[in-house]
């Protein structure tokens, strides 16, 4: 049965701005919840979303773990949305680019950990703390959503450089960390072949 | 007299701070409090380790931390935590990593190659 064969399944817009509480972006939530309403929701292969609290002691919310329509996918570690809970200008900034880049590409790019409930070290990280550090996955050249190194023949340089200029242009990103030597306005940091590092300035 | 205690002072004073390196006391095996996992890929996007591939990740907090991280020192430059109160220590290109917050934790972290038994990082940014 393919999608076009089914009937779409009605989904309240309010679902789905229950997922998307704090995104600033109203035009980009607009156009997705309309999106989202007359999408064939039930040929998408469901996220395992874990029984984890939506919003942490912080007030931060756990990035929407199966944001179809916005050009990224999740994973982590620990997964299910555990590692990512995520400062609402963070999920501002995700949401833009995501948009941005659907615009550009249909592969979805890869959104790791940004912080645990609460804010507690991550035994990973040296940083993640604060909901303000995401790490992305470079893109790979089959679309699949699974690791990719630079070194890696799936690798996608091209496609990553632009997608690391989409989040470098983007407002309030302090740096990004990553290997890939050609990749310009990038800094390189032990342990970045397998993600970029994206940080972003504290608010105030 | 007089210059005979004064030698007597000085040897005994040389002979003290001589022993006091060989002397110092030896403590005892501690108990240890951190987590490990054994993982396969990268630590920045592990996998589940396999037959090929196992790593191990150790982070340890607590007197232990305090200890490496006053051990290893001095303080580094460090990319990923500048600009932040935390303090950063590392050897060998990050396999001995350790760290003190802004708020006084300390923790440490480091990673064997289990397939050769190499010394790799145990943290990323």
């Amino acid at each position: 049965m393919t999608a076009s064969s089914l009937p779409p399944r009605p989904i309240p817009s309010e679902h789905f701005m229950l997922v998307l509480p704090r995104c600033k972006l109203r035009n980009v939530i607009r156009v997705a919840v309309s999106w989202a309403d007359n999408y064939p929701f039930h040929v998408i292969p469901r996220y395992p979303m874990a029984n984890i609290p939506v919003q942490d002691s912080r007030g931060y919310f756990v990035l929407p773990q199966g944001y179809e329509g916005g050009g990224f996918y999740v994973y982590g570690s620990p997964g299910g949305g555990r590692s990512q809970y995520a400062h609402p200008i963070m999920i501002s900034l995700i949401c833009t680019v995501a948009s941005r880049w659907s615009a550009l590409d249909g592969r979805r790019f890869g959104v790791g950990d940004i912080s645990l409930a609460g804010g507690p070290r991550h035994p990973d990280h040296a940083t993640h703390r604060t909901g303000l550090e995401v790490d992305i996955r470079p893109l790979r050249r089959d679309g699949k959503h699974l690791p990719c190194t630079i070194r890696d023949r799936e690798y996608d340089h091209e496609a990553t450089a632009r997608l690391i200029r989409l989040f470098l242009n983007a407002s309030g990103v302090k740096k990004v960390l990553f290997n890939d030597a050609t990749v310009t306005g990038v800094w390189r940091a032990v342990g970045h072949d397998n993600h970029f590092h994206v940080a972003l300035k504290p608010k105030g | 007299m007089f210059k005979c205690v004064i030698t007597i002072f000085l040897l005994g004073g040389l002979a003290a701070s001589a022993a006091t390196p060989s002397e110092r006391e030896l403590g005892p095996h501690q108990k240890v409090t951190g987590v490990y996992r054994v993982y396969g890929g990268d630590l920045g996007d592990p996998v589940a380790p396999g037959p090929k591939d196992a790593k191990i990740m150790v982070s340890v907090d607590g007197k232990m931390a305090k200890e490496m991280f006053e051990a290893i020192g001095p303080d580094v430059r460090d990319v990923c935590t500048e600009g932040t109160a935390t303090r950063v220590r590392h050897k060998r290109n990050h396999n001995v990593f350790c760290m003190r917050s802004g708020s006084g934790e300390y923790s440490c972290n480091f990673g064997f190659d289990l397939r050769d038994g190499k010394s790799i990082p145990g943290i990323v940014c």
